[in-house]
């Protein structure tokens, strides 16, 4: 018996996802309703993130990387595509398995001020998801107790205060302490040292650093500040306008940029060495797509696990010129 | 950058400049002595933190604060006495000579006034101009600073704009009357990484072409440390280092300054870096702190603490 | 310009506290549960003083309303104590505000007639809070069809004149208190959704909302332990004023003669009595209106005060 159907060609999976990974985003699709027409947010995204890892995204203003971040959480929901985290698509949820599947993804928001409830005490905005769990007081606070001490505070510290009663850099660290509550596997971050000072910046990153130690966490880290974004990150994602440019492991992205994007941040990055941006970026590859940034091109490998948005031939052309820039 | 024709007089020069301010919980000094020199046609860059009063400072000089902040000082421009003149007519010194562009320019702009008739009345009210010159004075620098289209531009209104033109039209009306002095507070702090790069090649080109002096403020030291001939870096209030932006990390490097550059990441630092962190905060800027020798050393601790040792 | 190489981090520790504004000192410190209202904002000295004087009336006439029957002798509304249009007679507790067209106690009949204005005033704004605020934060939250129903309901409420409204309800239901007070409330009620959801829209974009839902909160507790609390202060400041506008629009309704029948005294039923006689007696007017007038003024006080200590400048209305 002849099969007549036709046979469809499966979708080739990208070749940057891991089968192992915790979080899989896959064809992401956000758009929002405006009153000048429909926004594409966030046009085919697809990402993921192992155990452990922490998957840096960066790119400017309305790149979509802090709508991205928030799709993952489902807040709001993304209007196409796939999250697939800890084997459950997130999309497909509803109601209370949603708010189940919630308590091992959490975020950080990127004002932590606005982020807190202003009327109401610290100590129970930190304890709040645990609350909302059923948790009974006396485990509360132990558990706050426990999360204060990660992020370096302590309840008595803390007090009976409310937010506004503490600098930037304690509001961000009770913002990661509210996360950590809950004994997340992943939190998305999305540009949690933005507004800080260098110096209270630096002491929130090693927080983080920590925290991701001790709790063996995977996270999703949303900057728009390149340096940042580097220290933090195994892989990074660069994106531009709803979409992912450039994709690879930290050092691959930022010592063999491809894609003329990136080439772009990296160049204008002011940086007090210049002996810290890439050596590659003195290289002009011969073919350069002219077109990148308005044309969607396909995310084609470069290096074994970096992945950039560009015609062949514009690839073949960067890692024949590449090579030499050692 | 050097010239013959300049003068050797510096363009501004303030001394000793203080700055306190009466508030419901206390007297708050936000200055607290700060000395600076910008030569003709030279760049100086000015590095704080927030609440180290680099944005005051530039205010108190200036003379942009209003009469409940006590200023006391010299703040010569050119030679002549600034804060010993009365307001309006420092106003009309300063405001020929001095462009100022700020961080934001939504609320620097007043939002139903058309950009055109803004730039045109800094023109009409120092240089006299009629209203035909005035708008083709406002076309002319416009274009200069790279906005396309510029006359048909000048009808609309700022939400028009994207940040970064925003920003260029806030330097053309700060380059109306051709100032000596072109002052950048945090003018590119709120900009994308490309737009700012622009921005910044910007005023350095003008600066080259109109032979103007620059201050540039900023909270970020990489911003700083690549444009300007020489940095001052503040802290509560005071200026902890001046040098030559070149010689900022050679020979003795100040404590704070040490400490402050190790906790800024690097584009090659590796993936889970720590940085170095101080402890503790700045002095409140209620403190008064009269002794700064005394101050000195009692920050000095907190700054060391950055040097840990190896993890 | 090359930077000295990075060294490894010192260990975190936590700041020390001694730099945190002190409680209680300047603007930020003032923590409690009621630190909004006493963190300084914007009241001016006088708004301060009115709202003072407007407390001190307030609670004068909601404490001679509660206790007009043991006041002693305070005659009762219907007595007759002289002849009509007495002036102030400084001798006895009843002749202090003069007599009535009929000879009665007009400070009694004021008295009096405060309890059927302010449980009116009162009770229908409670029913309009009720409405206006389930119906608000409906239609700020959950937009689309809620937020239609709310607009469609607070536009037909504010489209009706009200006093020919309430004539008419009051035609059709009787003019009984219970009448009187549920028609006003139902009429109020659209300032109530409009102010809530004002409120509840520019609170619902918030962070903070977010961020419980991303902690698994319901949307009924993020309505009612998030957003709820968050509308007390813009709440505080619109109740008094409402209640002053029922309190006139009351008086208007017993001016015309549809409020509460008589024999109960009503501030502008003693108007509309007054207004008979004003020709030979102007002196009896003076006593109600002069009292409905403190009582608004008072209310308006009140509620001007509490609104600017907690002007925001986020708030929508």
């Amino acid at each position: 018996m002849t099969d007549t159907t036709v046979r469809v060609e499966a979708p080739a999976r990208p070749g940057w996802l891991r089968d192992d990974a915790l979080l899989t985003v896959t064809d992401l699709e956000c758009t929002f309703r405006t009153a000048s027409g429909p926004v594409h947010a966030v046009r085919g995204v697809t990402f993921d993130v192992l155990p452990g890892e922490t998957l840096g995204i960066v790119g400017e203003s309305g790149c979509g990387k802090t709508t991205t971040g928030r799709a993952v959480l489902q807040l709001p929901r993304a209007q196409g595509g796939s999250v697939v985290f800890d084997g459950e698509d997130l999309r497909t949820l509803r109601g209370a398995g949603l708010r189940r599947a919630r308590r091992k993804l959490q975020m950080v928001f990127q004002d932590a001020l606005s982020s807190f409830n202003p009327r109401r005490k610290v100590v129970d905005i930190v304890g709040e998801g645990l609350e909302i769990q059923g948790m009974s007081r006396a485990q509360r606070r132990a558990r706050i107790e426990e999360v204060l001490e990660q992020v370096g505070m302590s309840a008595a510290m803390v007090g009976d205060r409310r937010p506004h009663e503490f600098s930037g850099g304690q509001c961000q660290r009770l913002s990661i302490a509210r996360a950590l509550a809950l004994g997340p596997k992943l939190i998305v971050c999305d540009e949690p040292v933005a507004s800080l000072d260098v110096s209270v910046q630096a002491r929130v990153l090693n927080v983080l650093q920590d925290i991701r130690e001790q709790n063996d966490l995977s996270l999703i880290f949303i900057s728009h500040d390149l340096a940042v974004v580097r220290i933090v990150s195994d892989r990074i994602a660069v994106m531009y306008r709803g979409r992912i440019v450039e994709i690879g492991a930290a050092d691959q992205v930022y010592e063999r940029p491809a894609h003329p994007y990136t080439r772009k941040l990296l160049d204008a990055v002011p940086v007090i060495d210049e002996s810290e941006r890439p050596a590659t970026l003195r290289v002009e590859p011969s073919v350069v797509d002219a077109d990148w940034a308005e044309v969607d091109h396909a995310l084609v490998e470069v290096d074994p696990g970096h992945y950039a948005a560009m015609s062949e031939a514009a690839r073949d052309a960067f890692v024949a010129v590449a090579g030499s820039a050692r | 950058m050097t010239d013959e024709n300049v003068p050797d007089a510096p363009l501004l020069q303030v001394r000793d400049l203080r700055c306190e301010i009466l508030a419901p919980a206390g007297t708050a000094y936000v200055l607290r002595g700060v000395d600076l020199t910008v030569p003709h046609g030279r760049t100086l860059g000015i590095v704080g933190e927030s609440g180290s009063g680099k944005s005051m400072l530039l205010k108190s000089a200036l003379g942009l604060l209003p009469a409940k902040a006590q200023v006391t000082g010299e703040v010569r421009f050119d030679g002549v006495d600034v804060l010993a003149m009365s307001a309006p007519e420092r106003a009309k010194f300063l405001g020929r000579r001095v462009g100022v562009v700020f961080q934001n320019p939504m609320t620097s702009l007043n939002p139903v006034v058309p950009i055109g008739v803004q730039m045109a009345e800094a023109s009409r009210f120092h240089l006299g101009l009629g209203k035909k010159e005035a708008h083709a004075l406002a076309a002319d620098l416009l274009d200069q600073v790279g906005v396309p289209n510029a006359a048909k531009r000048l009808r609309d209104y700022p939400h028009q704009f994207s940040g970064g033109m925003r920003q260029r039209v806030m330097i053309a009306m700060a380059l109306t009357c051709e100032p000596d002095l072109l002052v950048a507070d945090e003018a590119t702090t709120a900009l994308d990484v490309t737009i700012q790069k622009q921005i910044l090649d910007l005023l350095q080109e003008l600066q080259a072409q109109r032979r103007m002096a620059m201050i540039l403020v900023s909270h970020d030291l990489s911003v700083v440390a690549g444009r300007t001939d020489e940095v001052i870096v503040m802290y509560a209030g005071r200026v902890v280092e001046r040098k030559p932006t070149g010689e900022l990390f050679s020979g003795e490097t100040h404590p704070y300054v040490e400490a402050l550059s190790r906790a800024i990441p690097r584009l090659d630092m590796p993936p889970h870096a720590r940085l170095s962190t101080m402890t503790g905060a700045p002095p409140s800027v209620f403190d008064p702190r009269p002794d700064a020798a005394a101050a000195e050393r009692e920050d000095l601790e907190r700054w060391l603490s950055a040097a840990g040792g190896a993890r | 310009m090359s930077r000295p190489e990075p060294r490894a981090a010192a260990p975190v520790t936590a700041p020390p506290t001694a730099y945190l504004p002190a409680a209680g000192t300047g603007a930020a410190g003032v923590g409690g549960p009621f630190g909004w209202l006493r963190r300084p904002k914007r009241a001016t000295r006088r708004g301060k003083a009115f709202f003072v004087f407007g407390v001190v009336w307030i609670s004068l006439l909601v404490l001679a309303a509660l206790f007009a029957d043991v006041i002693p002798g305070l005659p009762h509304f219907s007595e007759k104590i002289g002849t009509f249009a007495q002036g102030p007679d400084f001798s006895s507790l009843g002749g202090l505000l003069g007599t009535d067209s009929v000879g009665r106690s007009n400070l009694s009949r004021i008295i009096f007639g405060a309890r059927t204005s302010l449980t009116i005033a009162v009770a229908s704004t409670l029913i309009g809070l009720f409405i206006g605020v389930v119906l608000g934060m409906l239609a700020g939250y959950y937009r689309g069809f809620w937020d239609g129903l709310g607009t469609i309901v607070a536009n037909a409420l504010s489209a009706l004149p009200p006093l020919i409204m309430l004539l008419a309800l009051v035609a059709a239901v009787g003019a009984s208190l219970w009448g009187i007070t549920v028609s006003l409330g139902i009429l109020i009620a659209d300032l109530y959704i409009r102010v809530t959801k004002g409120a509840v829209l520019s609170n619902a974009q918030r962070e903070y909302v977010l961020a419980a839902r991303s902690l698994g909160a319901t949307d009924a507790r993020i309505l009612f332990r998030e957003i709820l609390p968050n509308l007390i202060p813009t709440l505080a400041a619109v109740i008094p004023i409402s209640m002053a506008v029922l309190v006139v629009v009351e008086g208007s309704l017993s001016f015309l003669g549809y409020g509460i029948p008589a024999p109960n005294p009503s501030w502008g039923g003693m108007i509309a009595a007054g207004a008979d006689v004003i020709r030979r007696f102007p002196g009896v007017m003076v006593a109600p209106v002069v009292t409905l007038f403190l009582t608004v003024f008072s209310f308006n006080a009140i509620g001007d005060y509490l609104g600017s200590r907690t002007d925001r400048r986020d708030a929508q209305i």
